[in-house]
């Protein structure tokens, strides 16, 4: 039997729940005006996921864009970093996944959420409210009443928005996009199940990783014409085959 | 509880141990003659808390309950995060490290980075000199042995040692122990824990090593598996008076083992190992009574 099989989950972390939570509240004291300046980014971000393209996606993805810079250069490098400093790289995925939001927010063609399924762009727009306005998940209020540890400063929150956000949107595109916050909620689902961590907190990375198995699922249904979403009984009604949202000369665009 | 700890240490001045307290039983390192207490303290996840101020107060209470307790060595390692960090911090509150025996590790296979951390470990702890660096997980092992040998010549430090934890990489310690002058090794040991009785323990003995008892409560594990269970009769014997204090004991009582590091981030679970550490401890035939009697949980 190999040694790896030998370990738990809970010996590859250095902190306690406590010490992470701390970590949280910490930042957020130091840091209201942030957490405030996050909740109402935050809040913008469900109001431009309500359109289906044109600026309010854009925008969208700025906003985005600036919730993994902050997340990558506040929270993490402040106060996650040292507790645990093996995860140093992440850094420059946040980094990564910033360049590349605002690449497309700012790129010729636009994000696009035409006919993505009604029951998808719900299911994101759900999961994108649950990122957004999860208020720290129990980690508290800041005394002037700013909730703290949302989206915008943790990671966890900022990533399951982006793939929430991106599950809205349609085209290859925003699958390279869902690689770097797909990568960091699988990680958190580990970390905070190591620190055996409260159901709620787990949830937000669960509800990511749900986010991208739901894209990837409708990007297969759309390029092959069928989806494993089919052989569930879940394949929306709007759903009307890849070939419709193939431009004219049969190529396949970023967003669309 | 936390508002009691920072009372606590509002009332505490110094490193003068409790009243009533009794000495802390040394054992001897092999190598030297040299006693040192047979408990100490690790720091792996515990002491692991960046700037908190509040858990920093705590972590300082534990310390200086150590310090005054007459417990010796605390042990740590650049893995921890800012385990190193907050030592340097708890020692500067404490004002005193007197009876410190400063313990740390190397974590790296390279031999560069592997000297950029022994002298980060002296700039976060704040000492002159560790008493013992060890070779993390045995990484990097020949590269960092010599690099600790020089060291030692330098002065900087006095012993040299090699650690596993979890019951791993036995055959790798056990040939390390063959062809290297070491002065520590460090394993787990515990009263489910106990392959290392078959050839670590021996081996110690007979190659003059001494011997670091890591995760004697399983990270907890232990003392979660005993919560709410009576204690067995044969525990009065040994004036243990809770399942924590009786695990504690048969680590100590390996005649081979040399000093136990449990983890605490709770100043009055450092107060009962140090109970623990001063009562009776176990023979061979109730060290097999204690394992049953877990076992049987």
């Amino acid at each position: 039997m190999s040694v790896w099989f030998t370990y738990s989950l809970g010996d590859f972390i250095p902190f306690s729940i406590e010490t992470y939570r701390a970590a949280i509240r910490l930042y957020g004291e130091e840091n209201m005006l942030l957490c405030g300046l996050s909740l109402v980014a935050g809040l913008g971000l469900i109001f431009c996921a309500r359109g289906y393209r044109g600026w309010g996606l854009r925008i969208g993805l700025v906003i985005l864009a600036m919730a993994w810079l902050h997340g990558g250069l506040g929270f993490l490098d402040t106060r996650l970093l040292p507790l645990i400093p093996q995860i140093e790289p992440a850094r420059w995925l946040f980094m990564t996944e910033a360049a590349l939001l605002l690449l497309c927010a700012l790129g010729p063609v636009g994000p696009c959420a035409d006919g993505v399924s009604a029951s998808l762009r719900w299911r994101g727009l759900l999961i994108l409210a649950f990122a957004v306005l999860n208020f720290g998940l129990g980690t508290g209020i800041a005394p002037a009443g700013v909730p703290i540890g949302g989206f915008g400063i943790l990671p966890d929150p900022t990533a399951v928005a982006t793939l929430a956000f991106l599950l809205i949107c349609r085209g290859w595109a925003r699958l390279i996009l869902m690689i770097v916050p797909l990568i960091w909620c699988v990680f958190a689902l580990l970390l905070l199940m190591g620190m055996d961590a409260e159901p709620l907190r787990v949830a937000m990375p669960i509800a990511g990783i749900a986010c991208a198995l739901m894209a990837l699922a409708a990007w297969v249904d759309r390029t092959s014409g069928g989806s494993p979403l089919d052989a569930l009984g879940r394949s929306d009604d709007n759903n009307r085959g890849g070939q419709e949202y193939r431009d004219d000369k049969g190529e396949d665009p970023p967003w669309n | 509880m936390l508002a009691g700890g920072v009372a606590m240490l509002a009332a505490a001045g110094g490193l003068a141990p409790p009243l009533g307290a009794s000495r802390l039983p040394k054992r001897e390192i092999p190598s030297s003659g040299e006693t040192i207490p047979i408990l100490g303290m690790g720091t792996w996840i515990t002491f692991n808390i960046g700037d908190n101020p509040e858990a920093l107060t705590l972590r300082v209470e534990v310390l200086r309950r150590l310090l005054a307790g007459g417990g010796g060595m605390v042990d740590s390692s650049p893995m921890y995060g800012t385990a190193e960090a907050v030592i340097g911090r708890c020692l500067a509150r404490l004002g005193s490290s007197a009876g410190l025996f400063a313990t740390t590790k190397v974590w790296t296979s390279s031999e560069s980075e592997g000297r950029a951390q022994i002298d980060d470990s002296f700039r976060l702890w704040g000492v002159d000199r560790f008493d013992l660096f060890q070779v993390h997980n045995l990484l990097g092992l020949e590269t960092q042995l010599a690099t600790l040998r020089a060291a030692r010549e330098a002065g900087r430090i006095r012993y040299i040692g090699i650690t596993t934890s979890h019951g791993r990489r036995h055959d790798d310690m056990a040939a390390a122990m063959r062809r290297e002058r070491l002065d520590f090794i460090q394993f787990t040991y515990n009263p489910l824990d106990r392959e290392a009785e078959s050839r670590l323990l021996p081996l110690a003995r007979d190659q003059g090593v001494g011997v670091i008892v890591n995760r004697p409560f399983r990270r907890g594990g232990l003392i979660d598996l005993t919560r709410g269970k009576p204690l067995p009769g044969f525990a009065a014997e040994l004036g243990a008076k809770s399942w924590a204090q009786l695990i504690l004991k048969f680590a100590l009582s390996h005649p081979a083992v040399t000093v136990a590091i449990p983890a605490t981030a709770n100043p009055d679970h450092m107060t009962e190992n140090l109970d623990a550490a001063r009562g009776p401890l176990p023979n061979a035939d109730l060290r097999d009574r204690i394992t049953d009697a877990m076992a049987a949980l």
